[in-house]
């Protein structure tokens, strides 16, 4: 698309090769990429659907044991960590290096904000007895989980999955995150190429948009 | 929201940070409404439309400013309908069979 235009090209020598660097292509692939993401979750989103429609009473007592503030509180933190991305990429873009670095490392608090006050909420519900796994020095299944009614089993089994696959995907965004900033310091993302933090933030948005979605059926719809 | 309705192209457009600023304010506010609106005791149908459609106005907000959609060539966005579609389509196809399903 864009011939680099910049005169420090023409410094690396007599090479009658043009690199070619796609910016429109990077980004059109990652969006590829989202769409899969929307696919493996939205088949989750369905299970869901098809479960509350089976056990409505079931679903309703179960998410009403979960706790609504805490979900509300990562909520706001996750849609604050998506405007400090897009805060970082008008900053580069604008030329201030350490305000996008600072908001990278903002959005990065962010995400473990979130991480630490979800491990707290699963702890919680681990000291009540429901838990998916066998806990390793108990090595059984949990009896409190067992006891409940079906459908608030399926609930459960649902929430962990969802929340946890959720959660994995934050993870991995922190750990993007650090390398965007890395590619920050040593300047191959600079004023005239952001596409490595554009596409990262994209991602980010995903992550927050699918967020979006749990936060409601979860916490709210009760 | 912003003046920018007769930017076609993208990158042409002047990066700003007032814009997103006023995004996630409204984002915040709508987290607010749904949060809120669970005090009054909706039927079951209602509160579940209630919730998806505040969230469905979110993740557009999201994708339209954050997600830079507004700014792209028109192709993304008509590309970002096939998932969608995709999507409307297995749960529309679902609920033709679940709901008429006999358990037990």
């Amino acid at each position: 698309m864009s011939n680099n235009q910049d005169g420090a090209f023409f410094y690396l020598g007599t090479s009658p090769h043009v690199e070619h660097e796609d910016k429109e292509a990077a980004k059109f692939g990652m969006w590829l990429f989202l769409y899969t993401e929307l696919l493996l979750f939205g088949a989750l989103f369905l299970a869901y659907a098809v479960y509350r429609s089976i056990y409505p009473k079931e679903f309703e007592i179960a998410a009403s044991h979960l706790d609504r503030t805490v979900g509300t509180v990562n909520t706001i933190v996750l849609l604050f960590s998506s405007l400090t991305v897009v805060i970082a990429i008008v900053a580069i873009q604008k030329g201030n290096k350490m305000l996008s670095a600072f908001m990278l490392i903002l959005t990065m608090a962010c995400a473990f904000t979130f991480l630490i006050i979800k491990t707290f909420e699963w702890k919680a519900k681990f000291d009540s007895g429901i838990f998916l796994v066998p806990q390793s020095n108990i090595g059984e299944a949990s009896a409190v989980l067992s006891a409940l009614p079906q459908g608030q089993q399926v609930f459960y089994g649902l929430y962990f999955v969802m929340t946890g696959l959720h959660a994995l995907h934050v993870i991995i965004g922190i750990g993007i995150f650090i390398v965007i900033l890395v590619f920050l310091f040593r300047d191959i993302i600079h004023k005239k190429d952001v596409v490595f933090l554009e596409n990262s933030g994209l991602y980010w948005h995903i992550v927050d948009l699918i967020w979006i979605f749990l936060f409601p059926l979860y916490y709210l719809v009760v | 929201m912003s003046g920018h309705d007769h930017e076609e192209e993208q990158n042409h457009h002047e990066p700003t940070y007032g814009t997103p600023i006023l995004v996630f304010i409204g984002l915040v506010a709508l987290t607010c409404i749904t949060v809120s609106s669970t005090v009054i005791k909706l039927s079951a149908t209602a509160s579940v439309l209630l919730a998806m459609t505040v969230a469905t106005i979110k993740a557009t907000l999201v994708v339209y400013f954050f997600m830079h959609l507004k700014y792209e060539k028109k192709y993304l966005g008509l590309f970002f309908a096939i998932p969608v579609i995709i999507l409307v389509i297995i749960f529309l196809w679902t609920f033709t069979d679940y709901p008429f399903r006999v358990y037990n």
